[in-house]
């Protein structure tokens, strides 16, 4: 959200939230806890250490939470690169088998799937590592998730298409 | 959440590992955590590594053709072989820090610290087996 929407000014002169004031008690620090779309964390640290947990009451715990989602498939991922790995070291035959396996057209979908959540989680974790690093490009924040959402779309369709196509030609050859 | 990952100032960053965090610019960032700081720094390499791991294994070969001595044959150059173990532990390290500031969010309880600490040995134990297939059979 851009400051310029935000409908009132916290005293320290950050912005303010758009719950209600009650939502956002003051705090063991300078100010209300608010999150870098400039809503308001309610509970949580800014009730202190005991306090509820603490969560973005709305719009950005949505991206937030897919990129958690992407972030646990991609560690799936290294997860499988390791189970790859260790199989190769106890048995060759097995791991033939285990490549076999991933050969089939289920197998190099769920695949594609995982390097989308891949290319996902990194291109949007640049984007938030940018806007951290630059604060001024906090005001570009519709056009970042936009570039990252068609760089991920614009990577990851040939891509998938490279990674499944085997799987296609073979069934349509039988 | 503790006192420590709470803004120093208006405007600094929650230090919480996810996706917050800007409106402090460079000095906010200055302020934060050591995993904080390592959570970043793995995250700008992999960003990187795990890209180029992906292609060599799926976009360049076909996985499914891909047998036990072609994939011997990559990991015997040591380059490769450390990439791959770097990659392992890089992610390990942030999936781990990540999981454990995303928990410290939710509630400070008992059970969020077990959680961690799983969360901790499993990468523990997934580094370890990585460890030994890249170190004990092509060293």
């Amino acid at each position: 959200m851009a400051p310029t929407e935000l409908t009132e000014q916290v005293p320290t002169g950050r912005p303010a939230a758009n719950g209600s004031p009650s939502s956002a008690p003051p705090a063991a620090t300078d100010g209300p806890r608010i999150d870098w779309t400039g809503r308001s964390l309610r509970g949580g640290a800014a009730d202190g250490p005991d306090g509820p947990p603490a969560l973005a009451t709305t719009g950005a715990s949505g991206s937030r939470r897919l990129a958690m989602v992407a972030g646990a498939v991609s560690v799936a991922y290294i997860a499988w690169i390791v189970v790859d790995l260790a199989v190769l070291a106890v048995s060759g035959s097995a791991y033939l088998s285990l490549h076999e396996a991933l050969g089939s057209l289920g197998a190099r979908l769920v695949l594609c799937v995982a390097w989308l959540a891949i290319l996902y989680h990194g291109l949007d974790g640049l984007r938030v590592i940018a806007t951290e690093f630059a604060p001024v490009l906090q005001a570009r924040e519709r056009i970042l998730r936009g570039a990252v959402a068609f760089l991920v779309i614009a990577t990851w369709i040939p891509t998938s298409l490279v990674i499944v196509w085997p799987a296609v030609r073979r069934w349509f050859a039988a | 959440m503790t006192a420590a990952q709470l803004p120093s100032r208006p405007g600094a960053p929650v230090a919480d590992g996810s996706d917050s965090g800007s409106g402090g610019g460079e000095s906010a960032t200055q302020d934060q955590p050591w995993s904080w700081h390592a959570s970043r720094a793995a995250a700008l390499l992999l960003v990187i590594l795990v890209p180029v791991h992906f292609a060599a294994t799926f976009l360049l070969a076909d996985v499914g053709a891909t047998t036990a001595r072609e994939m011997s044959d990559r990991l015997a150059d040591p380059i490769w072989r450390f990439l791959t173990w770097l990659i392992v532990a890089l992610a390990l390290v942030h999936a781990t820090l990540s999981t454990a500031t995303a928990l410290r969010r939710r509630a400070a309880t008992v059970g969020t610290t077990l959680l961690t600490v799983a969360v901790g040995v499993l990468a523990g134990g997934l580094l370890a087996t990585a460890s030994w297939a890249l170190f004990s059979r092509w060293v």
